[in-house]
């Protein structure tokens, strides 16, 4: 709450001519926005641009002064999804939610050391990401890989917090399934 | 693998993602910048700044006063960090290749062009960046001594300035294809003009730049070095003669459909410009195909002279080994012909012989050129286009075979 009050104020600031406050607001959610389109996309460059979009998309919005920002977390958030959305559309390929070549970045940055076990975990959360519904696979990404709060899920995808916490508690139940599964085979 | 690992890999490898320190940086500065061209942010600046801060902020918070104190000295921090911000981004904005902050440098352009709002803007922010490559070029060339480490460093430093010029033109290259695949006719022909107009200039710049690099041949190292950066300099003026064929080629067909005689106009002239490139593209050419033929001569002569003093020297040592001499003669004569220099030489021929009409057929194509645009039909523009892009074809295959003709004569020359 107190979060939002604060980046709510920085917003004010910005429009008031201090176009640092923006500054502020873009070091506090930089890493997460960019972790967030990395995740779906492939490639450094195409994340970074995409990520730039995101928060000059956020600023058109702000500028445009006659719309009422309840959340400033969860519209850069949305702005986030619909950039990585019609960043696919534009490119007529299919929404996947979770790169395969993010993925392999992150599981080739687990180091010799540490046990070979980790790698092959991942490997294996990939593939169960991979097969729940795109929906559950946002919801468990957007919980779990960007530490969103249900609410903040709620307030991104416009649902009441009380229809995500359901739908987290399914998506979860059924990656559970699929991890069962697989430890059996 | 139970659940909560899972929870908890996919938890730690969000984590284990993060932007570069200088895209977030660089990025950063050119949102801000962005924020400060708009309308809004420069309308504030002429209000009373506290006033209207505190009034719309009391409108949705009324407890604001606890919150704007440590705000208040949030902003202060950051004042603090961000002048250090600005050190690094003026530092980056006067780096050259091989400095720390060039990277950052590169970054900051990206993230420029990332963030213009219009096409037009980005091919002009791109255009503008390569000619940025070549003042960082002309600098390094103006810094340079004699040292061989320098020069070495310089060399190295030239290749990468000019590794981004071709990347940037890549980027134009890219983003002349979307436009043209766009609806927008009108912008497409402003776009193209501009690139042409200043890849024109790249081209020019980057001859002059390139006639300044001197090549010493004292130190193999450095030799080397030079070379390498001179190859890459060749791989970008061929980039940006394709940017420009590719940007005549889309002013010239986006300008035939377009109502209206202006850009049909401009289009025609600046086919004019081209073919009058083209005749002094044709003009080189021929002058580098006789030179090449000159340079066989004169070595095909320096070796005859030298066989023959070879053979005079042999005759002096012993009269009485006279007749052996003659023989001796005949057989060396005999092998010249067939040393590895010789073989060389008649592959050099051969290549030169291939290419030598083509200036010729260039003059006939380009002459067909001049011939229709001489009709002042607007409708014939394209046909002018075809004209001209096969005179550059044809030009482009000489200089390709003479450039392997100028391999081949180096080991003759040693």
């Amino acid at each position: 709450m107190q979060s939002n009050i604060e980046d709510r104020y920085l917003l004010e600031a910005t429009l008031a001519g201090d176009e640092e406050a923006f500054g502020r607001l873009y070091d506090k959610y930089v890493a997460g926005i960019y972790r967030y389109v990395s995740f779906r996309v492939a490639g450094k460059e195409i994340a970074e641009d995409l990520s730039a979009e995101v928060f000059l998309k956020t600023w058109q919005y702000v500028k445009q002064g006659n719309r009422q920002i309840e959340n400033v977390k969860a519209l850069l958030y949305r702005i986030a999804a619909n950039t990585v959305i019609d960043h696919y559309r534009q490119g007529g390929k299919e929404y996947l939610a979770l790169s395969e070549d993010s993925w392999n970045q992150i599981v080739d940055k687990v180091s010799l050391s540490e046990e070979a076990q980790k790698k092959d975990d991942l490997r294996q959360v990939y593939q169960a990401i991979k097969s729940l519904s795109p929906a559950d696979r946002e919801l468990v990404l957007m919980r779990y890989s960007n530490d969103l709060s249900v609410n903040e899920i709620a307030d991104i995808l416009g649902k009441t917090p009380g229809t995500v916490r359901t739908a987290l508690h399914r998506a979860l139940k059924t990656l559970k399934a699929i991890i069962k599964n697989r430890t059996k085979t | 693998m139970m659940l909560y690992r899972c929870k908890k890999l996919i938890r730690q490898a969000g984590f284990g993602i993060n932007p570069a320190l200088g895209w977030k940086q660089a990025n950063r500065e050119a949102l801000l910048a962005e924020i400060r061209r708009s309308p809004v942010w420069r309308q504030a600046q002429d209000q009373p700044r506290v006033e209207k801060v505190s009034f719309s902020f009391a409108a949705f918070l009324p407890n604001y006063r606890v919150i704007f104190r440590p705000v208040g000295i949030m902003a202060m921090i950051a004042a603090i960090v961000f002048s250090g911000s600005i050190a690094t981004v003026s530092a980056a904005r006067s780096s050259l290749p091989g400095d720390t902050f060039y990277p950052v440098k590169i970054g900051l352009e990206r993230a420029q062009i990332s963030l213009a709002l219009s096409q037009e803007k980005k091919a002009e922010l791109e255009i503008a960046f390569a000619g940025s490559r070549l003042k960082e070029v002309e600098e390094i060339i103006a810094q340079q001594d004699l040292s061989p480490d320098r020069q070495i460093k310089a060399a190295n430093n030239i290749q990468e300035a000019i590794s981004h010029l071709t990347t940037g033109l890549d980027s134009v290259q890219k983003r002349l294809e979307d436009i043209n695949k766009a609806d927008d006719d009108k912008q497409a022909v402003g776009i193209s003009k501009l690139v042409n107009d200043n890849s024109l200039i790249l081209e020019e710049n980057l001859l002059q730049l390139k006639g300044k690099i001197v090549k010493e041949q004292s130190q193999e190292k450095v030799s080397l070095a030079v070379d390498k950066s001179l190859a890459t300099i060749d791989q970008a003026l061929v980039k940006i003669d394709e940017t420009n064929t590719k940007s005549l080629a889309m002013m010239v067909e986006k300008a035939s459909v377009l109502p209206g005689n202006e850009a049909k106009e401009n289009a025609a002239a600046k086919l004019q410009t081209t073919i009058e490139r083209m005749e002094k593209k044709i003009e080189v050419t021929e002058q580098k195909i006789n030179s090449v033929n000159q340079d066989i001569e004169r070595t095909e002569t320096a070796a005859k002279l030298e066989a023959g003093q070879a053979m005079l020297n042999k005759k002096e040592s012993s009269l009485d080994k006279a007749v052996g001499s003659v023989a001796a003669m005949l057989s060396e004569g005999g092998n010249a012909t067939s040393s590895p220099e010789v073989v060389n030489q008649d592959a050099l021929r051969q290549m030169v012989k291939d290419v030598e009409n083509k200036p010729e057929e260039a003059k006939k194509t380009i002459e067909d050129a001049k011939k229709i645009l001489g009709e002042n039909d607007t409708s014939k523009l394209v046909d002018v286009l075809n004209k001209v892009r096969e005179t550059n074809s044809i030009v482009q295959d000489a200089r390709e075979k003479l450039k392997s003709a100028e391999t081949l004569f180096k080991p003759v020359e040693k």
